[in-house]
């Protein structure tokens, strides 16, 4: 049964005149003329590349990093000793932090004059202006929203499940693997998606802690930046190549979670 | 069913803060990075001589070129060279040559290989740069081929040259092509700077994108004002 339109619907129309209206502006503003000059543009093909490492790259580092720390917020009373609200205003601070403090907070760790940096540069480890430092970008302002959505999976597996196994004696460390895991799949998916979408946006921390590197820390959002000053035209071709994996990520994420 | 309706005396309100108070006379100028300081001090003096506020928007050249470009509304514009210019030659009018102002090679004086001399520079130094899209890039592009240096010494290519300036104090790189007049604000005892073979010089250039007497009277003021050739500029 349909429902008639009420003022809900009118109600919702501006939000999506306001997100539909810069969207359309970019593409109709977009150089067709000049579309083969500008596709075969060596900035553009540089940044798609340094992206598809870094964001791949990064998400997977995220999964690996974000999931244990879920678990313990869906799961401990008291992880760490402390209480899981405390610890998980703490672990998603990055949501709320400019992206560019958190490139000024990177730096003051892992910069060659972080609390890290100099010891990462005897062992000849320098992360700002290389490719692992545009990563170590992404994955702080990206784990947070993995962190978020898999907690989510965790706590809703059914206490029942949870219970029949430990009554069966399986320890927390396989209860993690053999049920937490694999009950919450979908949501580490969902996880892993909103962490790529968050990573394939990333651009004040980059900059800020990693640099603008050609072939190393150049993404397409820097990309976009970069060319914004002597090509506007490229720029927006690069605007609509980010929109296009955006879309990539987000059917990506319904197959994963389906 | 309940309507939400906006009382009606914060429609008032809205109306009347909007158009309550008499605009006092404002000049809004687009500045190039580099010349934020400079000009900061010239409107200052500006502003306590003649009762006129300026309101100054700082970016790199070619941003505040595209921002007239797509219909800003800035009175006047200052540029850190020349070519920076030529994508609104139609809006402007009277450019004129300020003061020019020289690229030069800063580097940490802990730099390690030592760097004490343009060669010294090698692919194993961090270097930060501007990007050729902006003026100082496209300095820095000169030097290089008049160095016969490979561009590829140059690491991280910024937007601004004040940037670069970031990546040098911060101790991020070891050096950095900025402006002469961008050392003066850098402690000596961490950063010291080389010149340039050739020495790649930009000319600063003012032009109006409003002609009006007061925006003329403000030009004529910069053009008048000293802090150009105390800042470290080069007189035209």
């Amino acid at each position: 049964m349909s429902v008639r339109p009420s003022g809900v619907v009118l109600g919702a129309i501006p939000a999506l005149f306001l997100i539909g209206l810069p969207l359309t502006g970019l593409v109709s503003q977009l150089s067709w003329s000049r579309l083969d000059e500008l596709v075969g543009d060596p900035m553009l093909a540089a940044a798609l590349r340094t992206t598809l490492i870094v964001v791949p790259a990064a998400t997977v580092v995220v999964v690996i990093l974000g999931t244990p720390i879920a678990w313990l917020l869906a799961r401990h009373d008291r992880p760490f000793g402390i209480s899981p609200s405390v610890l998980r205003a703490f672990v998603l601070s990055p949501i709320v932090l400019p992206p560019v403090v958190s490139g000024v907070v990177l730096l003051s760790a892992f910069g060659r004059r972080g609390l890290l940096g100099s010891l990462l540069e005897t062992f000849g480890v320098v992360l700002p202006f290389s490719l692992a430092g545009a990563v170590l970008a992404a994955v702080f302002v990206a784990l947070p929203f993995h962190i978020l959505a898999t907690e989510e999976g965790f706590r809703s597996i059914p206490r029942s499940q949870l219970d029949a196994a430990q009554t069966l004696g399986v320890a927390d460390r396989e209860l993690y693997r053999m049920v937490g895991i694999r009950s919450a799949r979908r949501a580490i998916a969902a996880g892993a998606a909103l962490a790529a979408a968050r990573a394939l946006g990333e651009f004040g921390a980059t900059i800020t802690f990693a640099g603008n590197v050609e072939g190393a820390t150049r993404t397409l959002p820097l990309a976009t930046f970069t060319a914004l000053e002597q090509d506007p035209d490229l720029a927006r071709l690069i605007g609509v190549v980010l929109i296009v994996l955006a879309i990539v990520v987000a059917v990506g994420q319904r197959v994963a979670t389906r | 069913m309940t309507h939400w309706r906006a009382p009606w005396w914060l429609l008032l309100l809205a109306v009347a803060t909007g158009c309550g108070d008499t605009e006092a006379p404002t000049i809004r100028i687009s500045v190039a990075s580099s010349l934020a300081e400079v000009v900061e001090q010239i409107a200052a003096d500006f502003e306590t001589q003649s009762a006129i506020t300026v309101e100054i928007n700082v970016a790199s050249s070619s941003t505040i070129v595209r921002q007239v470009d797509e219909g800003a509304t800035v009175d006047l514009i200052m540029t850190a060279d020349r070519i920076a210019l030529d994508p609104i030659t139609d809006r402007i009018s009277d450019p004129v040559v300020v003061a020019r102002n020289t690229l030069v090679l800063a580097h940490r004086a802990d730099a390690a290989p030592p760097i004490d001399d343009v060669d010294d520079l090698v692919e194993a130094h961090r270097v930060a740069g501007c990007d050729r899209s902006v003026p100082c890039g496209r300095l820095l592009q000169q030097a290089l081929s008049d160095a016969m240096m490979s561009a590829d010494l140059v690491d991280t290519l910024e937007s601004n040259v004040r940037q670069v300036g970031a990546r040098l104090t911060s101790g991020e790189a070891d050096a950095g092509f900025v402006y002469r007049t961008d050392v003066e604000r850098f402690d000596r005892t961490e950063i010291r700077w080389l010149p340039l073979p050739e020495s790649p010089t930009g000319d600063v250039t003012m032009a109006q994108v409003r002609a009006d007497p007061t925006v003329a009277r403000f030009s004529e003021f910069v053009l008048d004002h000293p802090a150009f050739s105390t800042l470290g500029f080069e007189d035209v």
